[in-house]
């Protein structure tokens, strides 16, 4: 008998994702810019255009995304893993079925573990994009995701806060330490159209939990910029 | 049935890490995941079968362990029974759930380490 322990969980992960042609993480590195929102309605953009869509809310404390599809009672299916519920064609995965939305006090090896679970255990299956919704900050989920997922493309989200921009470029610098990764660059809460740019729509506000709502608002009509960006990759 | 996904994690390290070779592999699996033994022990044989290595393995159920950041207390599942089946169930899927659903017992901090018998990690005799 010996003390070692091995976590078996990584040895999966890499075919649990094996059928993702490509997997984007929406991260920006500060709160508020969006990044739910992004992610979201890029997933539902891309699934009607009939790609085969999944969307990972990987925001173990504040998760978001079902709150903004409305889908608060759905719960991933056991079948030999876990497959995730689908929503509007996307498959959905959150920690938020598992917490209740209750707070979770977790710290770093707890939150290195509970991603490794997730990964571990859902079963994706095919797809063309997998969207992955970041939290902000650079510390142990965004350095366990980038880890763990080792192929991805960035979108990085600003606004024209020039705060967010400082900080958006300081972070890229780590990525592009680590590796040559592609990264597209978002600004959010524009005042004008341009190519990069989703427009500040207050309305969004309102839409939230209701699709049908979030697909009329200006912001969604912007996405599809981006999802062409991506579709042209 | 999700035992069987981590089965197959489990026979795919083993089979992977040449510190299990001819081995004697012991699967550790903590006492807060509630892993079904009946299935996991299923899932593993099923695995073992289609599996071009000789495997040999025997489980041991850990005990769980938990300790207060707040105020150091250190705790067991005994001191933690009053969950719903669902909570169970959340916690079984992903064990850092716990912190959603439990406090310490002395002073209802919800910030607490697992310390010992999470889920699933591999030995050999």
């Amino acid at each position: 008998m010996n003390n070692l322990k091995v976590d078996p969980r990584e040895s999966i992960i890499k075919e649990r994702l094996s059928k993702i042609k490509k997997i984007y993480l929406v991260s920006g590195f500060k709160g508020g810019i969006g990044k739910s929102l992004i992610s979201v309605m890029l997933s539902l953009n891309l699934a009607e255009k009939k790609y085969r869509v999944g969307l990972l809310d990987i925001d173990l404390t504040s998760s978001t995304d079902h709150l903004i599809l409305g889908c608060e009672k759905l719960y991933p299916k056991e079948n030999m893993g876990l497959i995730p519920p689908e929503i509007e064609n996307i498959k959905f995965m959150s920690f938020s079925f598992f917490s209740y939305d209750l707070p979770l006090a977790l710290r770093g090896n707890s939150i290195s573990d509970a991603i490794k679970e997730i990964l571990c255990v859902t079963i994706w299956g095919d797809l063309d994009f997998l969207i992955v919704d970041m939290p902000p900050g650079f510390s142990d989920t965004n350095l366990e995701v980038m880890r763990l997922f080792k192929n991805f493309s960035l979108i990085a989200v600003s606004t024209p806060s020039p705060l967010s921009k400082k900080i958006l470029e300081r972070m890229i610098k780590v990525y592009k330490d680590k590796k040559k990764i592609e990264i597209i660059n978002i600004e959010n809460m524009t005042k004008t159209s341009k190519s990069n740019a989703l427009r500040y729509d207050p309305e969004v506000d309102n839409a939230i939990g209701n699709v049908n709502k979030i697909k009329k608002t200006l912001m969604y009509k912007d996405i599809n910029k981006i999802s062409k960006i991506i579709e042209g990759r | 049935m999700h035992e069987w996904a981590l089965a197959e994690s489990v026979i795919r390290t083993i089979t992977n890490r040449k510190e299990f070779k001819d081995k004697k592999v012991i699967v550790y699996l903590g006492e807060l995941q509630a892993i079904e033994l009946d299935i996991f022990k299923f899932a593993m044989d099923e695995l073992i079968k289609n599996n071009r290595d000789n495997i040999s393995y025997k489980i041991v159920v850990e005990e769980s362990r938990f300790k207060c950041n707040l105020c150091g207390y250190e705790f067991s599942m005994s001191e933690i029974k009053n969950k719903t089946d669902e909570e169970k169930e959340n916690i079984h899927f992903i064990p850092e759930m716990v912190k959603a659903f439990v406090k310490c017992p002395k002073c209802s901090s919800v910030d607490f380490e697992i310390t010992k018998g999470r889920g699933v990690s591999l030995g050999y005799e």
